[in-house]
Order: C-alpha cells, then sequence, then structure tokens
C-alpha cells in the first residue's frame, strides 16, 4: 500500500466506502466494509488504523466506526469527484454505464486537482457558453464513432450541416428575447449571462420555462417592455440578447 | 420573541416596491412618523408607532425590494436590518393582484425565520380582477398568518394590528422551505458543520443555504459566530457542493435555488388562487395598458414625457420662484427693520448680513423643494416615473447615467440644492453619486446674472448665442464627466436595468403630501443648520478683520476697503498668482470665493469691490469694460460654470451621498476642472490674438 500525497488510494476507497455505509444504515462496521470492498477483514483493520493515525477516522477496536470531519470532507470530496468523473465519460463522452463506472473509480484518485478543474471548466464551459455549448456537445454525440447515432441516420447527414447553420445563426441573430416583434410571446430557454445578472433577472421572474410577451420598445429603440405573469418590466437590449427564447404561436 | 406588556415590539414592513407598503405604514402608525437616518444604513427608513392594549409596536418601514440578494443597494440594507435587528414581526405587504411574484420575497423572509405576518393589500382590485387568493389557504399553504387590506383606504388596519399584536405573542412556527433534494441535501451538509456556531442571527439553514449560494455577505457574518478554522471548513464544503450542485443540475446553486423559490412562490400562489388561474389578466387590455399606448407610444411618448418633465419644471421653478421672491422680500424687510433698531456695528451686521441674510438664504429653497416633491412623488405613486425611465434610457445610458437621472439633471437647470435631493429617484447609489458629482454642471438659475453681467459687459451683440454656447457646454461637460466617471472610480458591474412599469394608480393627497413633508423636513434639519453655520462662516470672513475706523473715505468706498482688507479679501490677494495665469486679478478671485455662499452673489461682491453701490449694474458693466477684456470675461464665465458648486450644494451632496469625502471629491475636482480649462482657454486664446 503506497501513500501518494497524503492518502493513498485505496484509503480514499475505504473513506468512500464507509461514508457510503454511514449514509445507507447510519453505522458502518468492519464486516460491512470488508464485504462493500470485497477484501479481508484484517485488511480493513489495517487500513482503519492508518486512517485513524491520520485523524480521518475514529477507530477503536470492538467499538461503531466514525469518520471524523477531516475524514468527511474528503470521502465526500471524493464522492463528488466520482461523481463528476462519471458524469463526464457518460454524458459528454458517451461512454457506457459500465466502463464509466469504472473508469470513474480509477481515474477520480490519479487526476491532479490541476486537471480535474480544467476538466471541470471545460464541461461547465461546454454547457453553458453561449455560442458553442449545447450545440458542440449535442453534435459530438450525434458524430460519435459508437455508431448508435451513425446507424439510424446516415441519410442525414447533410441535416447535420443544416441543423448546425440554423444553430450559429440563433446564436448570433437569432430567437432572443430582444428579437422578438411587439405582441410576440415566447417562452424562455436559457440566460446567458454572468451570475450577478442572470440572478437578478431570475429575482424579477424571468427564469426558463416562462412565458413572456414583447410588449413595445421605447422609442429610442432600447430599453423594450415585456410582460410576464401578469406584470410588464422595462429592459435593456443587452440584458435582452442573453435571453434565449423559443417562439410561441399564439 | 413573545412581547411582555411592557416593552415594546418591533415591527418591520417589508415588500415590493409599488405594493402599497407606504400606505399600510400610514395606516399602521397615523401621524406619528419620521423619516430618520437609520444607523449603519445608506437609505431612510421611515419609523413610527402605534400602541394596542398595553404595548407599543415600534414600526419601521424597509426599502421595497423584489428579493433579498446582495445585488442592489436596497436589497442589502433591507436584509441587513432584518438580520441586525431581528423585529418581532415582520408584515410583508403583498399585492393581491400579483401574488406569485410577491411571494418570491416571503419565500425568502420565511427561509431567514421571520416571524411573517402577510398583509394581502390591494385586496379591492384583485376582487375586481377576479385574482383575489383566498387567503385562508394561502395561510395554511404557508404556514403563516395572513391579513386582508385595502392600505390606500386603511382598510384592515386594525386586523392588522391584531395580528401583528397575535403573532407577537405567539410566533408561527418557523417553516422549512425545501429546494429538492439535491439541493437539501448539500444545504444539509453544510448546516452539519454549524452545529458548534453560537449567536447566530438566522437559522442554521439560512445561512447554509446562503453559503451555498455564495453569499459574501453571510459569511462576513458568521466570522463571529465560529471559529477560523470552522469557518475555512464550512466556506469549502459550501464550494464543493455547490461544484456538485453545477456539475449535477447544470447551473450555478444560487441561479437553481432562485428557480426552487419562484417554483414554491409560483405553486402556493396557484393553490391559494380560488379559480385556479394565477394573475394573468383577462385578454381585454387593462386601464394601464391603454395608457401606455398612448404614454410609450413611439410618436406622442416623447413629446409627452417633454411636457411632463415642462410640467416639473414650472411647477418647481414657475410657481416657485415668485414664493422664493417673497420669501426674499420679506428677509429684506426684516433686515433693514432690525438694521433701524440696532445700533450700527459688528452686532448689526452678523444679525443683518449673518443671521437674517442666512436663514432667508436657506429658507428660499423650501418652496423649490417642496414643489419639486410634490410633482416627483406624484409621478413616483402614479407609475409615470419607471415610464419615464423607459422613455429616456436609451440615450441616458449611452452617456452612462440612468433614465431615472433625466430628473434630477433637469432640476438643476433650476437649482442644484433640491436637483441633489432629487438623485433619490435613483435606486442603485453608482447612478445617484454620479449623477450628483455631474450636476452642477448644469447651470443653475443663481449662475444667470453672472453669465448676463459678464455678456452684457463683453457680448452685447450676441447675447443668446454666447448665453445658448454655455449652457451647452455645461451639458457637454456633464456628460464627459459622467463617462469619465462610470469609467473610472465609479465603474462597477453593470447592474441590469430590469426595472417593473407598475399599473397606473391615482395617488392619494395624503401620501404625497408626506412624502413633501418628508423632504422639506428632512431639507431643514439636516442640510439647513450647516448652510446657516457656513453662511455666517462665510459672513465673518468678508467681515474681518476691519479697516481703520479713522478711514477718511466716502461712504461708498468704504464697502470697497472693508472687503479688500477683510479674510476674504486678503485670502483673494493670496490667491491671485493662481489666478493669474487665468487672465483674473484679485478681486474676480475673491468674488468667486464670496460666490461660494450663493453664485448670485459674485455679481454684488463685483460691485462692493468697484466701490459701487447695490444694484447699478449698468455702471458695473462699464467697469468691467474698462477693467478687463473679453477673454477674460469668457474666462469668468466658463470658471463659474465649473468650479466648486455653492456651499448649500456642497451641504446637500455630502448628506445625501452620506459622504463628506465625495463632497469635497466634487468640490475640489470641479475647482481644479474649471481652474485647467480656464487656464488653457485663456493661454490658447491669448496665444491666438
Amino acid at each position: 500500500m503506497t501513500l501518494i500525497g497524503t492518502i493513498s488510494e485505496s484509503l480514499e476507497d475505504y473513506l468512500e466506502a464507509i461514508y457510503q455505509l454511514q449514509e445507507d444504515g447510519g453505522t458502518a462496521r468492519v464486516s460491512d466494509i470488508a464485504t462493500a470492498r470485497g477484501v479481508s477483514m484484517a485488511s480493513v483493520c489495517q487500513a482503519l488504523q492508518r486512517l485513524d493515525r491520520d485523524g480521518y477516522v475514529h477507530y477503536t477496536a470492538h467499538e461503531t466506526l466514525q469518520l471524523t470531519d477531516k475524514g468527511l470532507r474528503l470521502a465526500q470530496n471524493v464522492r463528488s469527484r466520482h461523481e463528476f468523473l462519471h458524469r463526464f465519460l457518460s454524458e459528454i463522452l458517451g461512454v457506457d454505464e459500465d466502463a464509466a463506472e469504472r473508469d470513474a473509480c480509477a481515474l477520480e484518485h490519479h487526476l491532479s486537482t490541476e486537471t480535474l478543474s480544467h476538466l471541470v471548466a471545460f464541461t461547465q464551459f461546454m454547457e453553458s457558453s453561449p455560442c458553442l455549448g449545447g450545440s458542440i456537445s449535442e453534435r459530438f454525440r450525434e458524430c460519435e464513432p459508437t455508431g448508435r447515432v451513425m446507424h439510424h441516420e446516415p441519410a442525414s447527414l447533410p441535416g447535420h450541416h443544416r441543423g448546425r447553420a440554423g444553430r450559429w445563426r440563433g446564436s448570433a441573430e437569432g430567437p432572443t428575447l430582444a428579437s422578438l416583434q411587439p405582441g410576440e410571446k415566447a417562452r424562455v430557454v436559457h440566460i446567458h449571462a454572468r451570475c450577478s445578472i442572470r440572478q437578478r433577472l431570475v429575482d424579477m421572474g424571468i427564469l426558463p420555462g416562462v412565458e413572456v410577451e414583447m410588449v413595445r420598445k421605447a422609442p429610442l429603440g432600447d430599453p423594450v417592455e415585456v410582460r410576464l405573469k401578469g406584470f410588464s418590466l422595462s429592459l435593456r437590449l443587452n440584458e435582452a440578447l442573453a435571453i434565449e427564447v423559443e417562439r410561441l404561436k399564439d | 420573541m413573545a412581547a411582555s406588556a411592557s416593552s415594546s415590539v418591533r415591527v418591520a414592513l417589508a415588500g415590493n416596491p409599488n405594493v402599497g407598503k407606504t400606505c399600510i405604514f400610514n395606516a399602521l402608525t397615523g401621524a406619528r412618523q419620521h423619516v430618520g437616518n437609520y444607523p449603519g444604513v445608506t437609505v431612510d427608513v421611515a419609523t413610527g408607532s402605534f400602541g394596542l392594549g398595553e404595548t407599543r409596536f415600534e414600526v419601521f418601514d424597509l426599502p421595497g425590494t423584489y428579493s433579498l440578494t446582495p445585488h442592489s443597494d436596497d436589497e442589502r440594507e433591507a436584509r441587513r436590518m432584518l438580520i441586525r435587528d431581528r423585529p418581532d414581526v415582520v408584515v410583508n405587504v403583498i399585492d393581491a393582484t400579483n401574488l406569485e411574484r410577491n411571494l418570491y420575497l416571503t419565500v425568502q423572509l420565511l427561509e431567514m425565520g421571520l416571524n411573517t405576518i402577510l398583509a394581502l393589500n390591494m385586496s379591492d382590485e384583485a376582487m375586481e380582477l377576479g385574482t383575489m387568493p383566498d387567503s385562508a389557504l394561502l395561510s395554511q399553504v404557508l404556514g403563516v398568518p395572513v391579513v386582508e387590506t385595502v392600505g390606500s383606504r386603511g382598510k384592515g388596519a386594525d386586523a392588522l394590528k391584531r395580528a401583528i399584536a397575535a403573532a407577537a405573542a405567539a410566533p408561527s412556527p418557523a417553516q422549512r422551505i425545501s429546494f429538492g433534494r439535491d439541493a437539501d441535501e448539500q444545504i444539509a451538509r453544510i448546516e452539519a458543520l454549524l452545529e458548534t456556531a453560537t449567536g447566530l442571527p438566522f437559522p442554521g439553514r439560512y445561512a447554509a443555504t446562503k453559503l451555498l449560494e455564495g453569499d459574501e455577505e453571510i459569511a462576513r457574518t458568521l466570522e463571529q459566530a465560529v471559529s477560523r478554522e470552522d469557518l475555512t471548513g464550512l466556506l469549502e464544503q459550501a464550494e464543493m457542493a455547490g461544484d456538485y450542485l453545477h456539475h449535477l443540475l447544470g447551473d450555478a446553486p444560487e441561479v437553481l435555488l432562485a428557480e426552487s423559490r419562484h417554483g414554491i412562490a409560483s405553486g402556493a400562489a396557484a393553490e391559494a388562487t380560488r379559480n385556479g388561474r394565477m394573475g394573468r389578466r383577462t385578454a381585454a387590455p387593462s386601464l394601464t395598458q391603454k395608457i401606455d399606448n398612448v404614454v410609450l407610444n413611439r410618436f406622442f411618448g416623447l413629446p409627452i414625457f417633454a411636457l411632463a418633465m415642462y410640467v416639473t419644471f414650472w411647477l418647481t421653478f414657475g410657481i416657485g420662484s415668485p414664493v422664493m421672491g417673497l420669501l426674499e422680500r420679506v428677509f429684506g424687510w426684516l433686515g433693514s427693520a432690525a438694521a433701524s433698531v440696532l445700533p450700527h456695528g459688528p452686532v448689526e451686521s452678523l444679525i443683518v448680513d449673518g443671521i437674517i441674510g442666512g436663514v432667508g438664504g436657506v429658507l428660499v429653497f423650501v418652496p423649490n423643494i417642496a414643489l419639486l416633491f410634490l410633482a416627483i412623488s406624484f409621478m413616483e405613486d402614479s407609475g409615470y416615473m419607471a415610464r419615464a425611465a423607459f422613455l429616456v434610457d436609451g440615450f441616458m445610458h449611452r452617456i452612462g447615467l440612468h433614465g431615472r437621472s433625466f430628473i434630477p439633471m433637469l432640476i438643476g437647470f433650476g437649482c442644484t440644492v433640491p436637483a441633489v435631493m432629487a438623485t433619490r429617484v435613483l435606486d442603485n447609489r453608482r447612478d445617484r453619486l454620479t449623477t450628483m458629482m455631474v450636476l452642477p454642471l448644469m447651470s443653475c438659475g443663481a449662475r444667470l446674472p453672472i453669465y448676463l453681467l459678464v455678456i452684457g459687459a463683453f457680448f452685447p451683440a450676441n447675447r443668446a448665442l454666447v448665453l445658448w454656447f454655455v449652457y451647452v457646454l455645461g451639458v457637454l461637460l456633464a456628460v464627459g464627466l459622467a463617462k469619465l466617471l462610470r469609467a473610472t472610480i465609479l465603474r462597477g458591474d453593470n447592474t441590469p436595468f430590469v426595472m417593473e412599469l407598475p399599473p397606473y394608480r391615482m395617488p392619494t393627497a395624503r401620501s404625497i403630501a408626506l412624502h413633501v413633508w418628508q423632504r422639506v423636513r428632512h431639507y431643514l434639519l439636516k442640510a439647513a443648520t450647516v448652510i446657516l453655520a457656513f453662511s455666517v462662516i462665510l459672513w465673518f470672513l468678508s467681515y474681518y478683520p476691519r479697516p481703520p475706523a479713522s478711514a477718511p473715505e466716502a461712504p461708498e468706498h468704504a464697502s470697497a476697503s472693508a472687503i479688500s482688507g477683510s479674510a476674504l479679501g486678503v485670502f483673494g490677494r493670496t490667491i491671485e498668482p493662481a489666478l493669474k495665469p487665468l487672465g483674473f486679478d484679485w478681486r474676480i478671485g475673491t468674488a468667486l470665493v464670496g460666490a461660494l455662499g450663493a453664485k448670485e452673489i459674485f455679481v454684488a461682491q463685483m460691485g462692493m469691490l468697484f466701490s459701487l453701490g447695490g444694484d447699478e449694474s449698468g455702471e458695473l458693466t462699464d467697469r468691467l469694460r474698462e477693467s478687463y477684456d473679453p477673454v477674460t470675461g469668457l474666462g469668468i464665465i466658463l470658471f463659474a460654470l465649473v468650479m466648486a458648486p455653492c456651499i448649500p450644494t456642497f451641504v446637500m451632496v455630502r448628506r445625501e451621498s452620506r459622504s463628506t469625502l465625495w463632497a469635497l471629491g466634487q468640490f475640489a475636482g470641479l475647482t481644479a476642472l474649471a481652474w485647467v480649462l480656464v487656464l488653457a482657454f485663456n493661454q490658447v486664446a491669448r496665444l491666438l490674438t
């Protein structure tokens, strides 16, 4: 059992297992951990002694096991890393469930914090970037090499390009709140704005799923008046441009 | 938090803007109220009280807010007050015609564990619209008492008072707001780390929620309640939980939680609305929509706006000026009456010029302020103010200001003092400060006599053109300065201009009268005394030290030697080297310093310095022409336009910005700008001629 950094990968796995058991049933006994990890009870005891020495658990023989605060935090950290990686593998890359689970387990211990945080940032970028965002990951999945999509859509390849052009036009000038003509109604799809602005908009009731109607533009063209949920709001074009909508037929 | 019979119960009024909170406040407290500076708060908070049985209830009226996030000044202040003071009861005033949006704030109050009562206001309108929620059902859904009120007619006030007393005696049990399984789980993890915290001014779960949202202000509040290490652990846990939720649900936690709150508000509203139909008004356009079709019309909108602004200006100065003139005459008469009974000498001068003149100088602003706020209150209460901002924001935003800045800027052409007060129409501190800083560049009425004097002396053929040029130059400088301020010291998050256009409502005379009275009172108490003190000091400086009594001079020359020998005159001579490059001599310098009391004094002081009697401006014109050239004349005009604002403006800015630094900065900055501009102008003009 080699120690990498402050705690070895298998010790991290132990912490995770204890955490899982505590969450499921409340207490974690040595035998439970052994079963969960598929190792002998002796190995478990050995690991627990190390964890106790390093201050991650309270472990005295014949008593129930308790994660310390430090241990709890690390376990949760490991867990969320695991969950993120799993999600990244299965949802972004499209790896199948079992492989994603296995590889997430392996990766979670070996990725440096730096790589992980870049990966997180990349994922966020993919998911929320106003221009590329959804479209890239969607198209990636459409074109991915597993053939899952390809096999029923070989004929629609030109369609991809049409779709892509549509997307691009959409993000540049397309259906944002600002593009609505007075009298048109739409449903908010997404708000592409910094958090503080988004929160302000959300506070005022503009959030995904809400129906809005463009009432008028000010005589100088900016700001605009929109109606939602029975009241009127005035917003600047700048903010209206950040609100992606889908038009509704009246 | 049960209140014993003897102590007073503290009641806070919270609610969205335009829901009639002030009406409820008036109905509860009657005349016993005042607007005070609430300690540590940069917004005005009206406080009042009422009695019921043997208990006294202190009511304070929080700023109207849609939410309690720390992104806007008003919301931050309102939340601070709720956290720091822990009111015994919070009355959440709700617009019954717009339940869902109003309940969003309610959810946040409940999260804070506040002992909340809902006042379902404007219930008459909601009845008419057929969207009146079932208050019993609403009470059941939210677990808090609900009282129906019609604030504008004082209906429901007694029931509300009884409900407040009942809630103070027996607070309703705290509500647990759920944000969905994933978020709740993460919040619980953070909350678990807060077990050791002591003396938290809000529930641990609230703190956990806010930490998850990355609320720094709450994190700072926690510094007192938990140890350093625990706080670090908490913040780490919160960050981790936030990242986790972000990955899991694909959005920042503060947005996710806000969406949950909307969900709760929307659910509660739907459940409580009898006909199951939320406040979506019927297809027939409402009166508000009909009015807006005209008032915000692409063609009529701006002309109607111009008309409204004209009426405001005319009311403030057209009606105000004759009253001002009357006041001035009364004080002039008082002064001469005092002069006739008092023995000639320093005491006489102190009383006549210093005190009576000073008080008169302070009171002349009152008619302007009262009439201006009459107009502003009418526009605010009726709902037109938001439309006015909507109409001109496109233009104002481009020059770095807010649509609502238009009104103070316009008033600035009349008088800067009420204009500074009018910046209250702006909610955002940065907008307010920017507007306040550039206001003196709008040529006020008091500067007109200076312009007219100098233009009369040097440009009699082009009076209108030069005058027009001066006014336009002032506006251009104001625009430039506003842009500069916004790009430098007042830069910051561009707070989104998301503003409600509230339904039109007929303002009540009572609430307008109250607003006007509050502003006049505020001026008299907070600013007038300081202005008076300054004018006495200025008098002192222009009176002492006295020339020797034996000076064998003709009486009219006495005034010239008196002022030139006074501290002011000495000061004028001392700074002469700095003014020389501008083409000014010590007389202009002295008169400009003297004009700090009020700009029009410049003319009188120049008269005195040229040893002329009171109003012989014709002669003064000739003397100016003899002594100076047109370049210096334009220099004087330019300097008078840009230089430090008068003392009353300085005092007002200090009061309204609540910052001596900003007031001093404006004072020094504008003077420096004036100096540089006139220096450049003078040097270039002399080179060319």
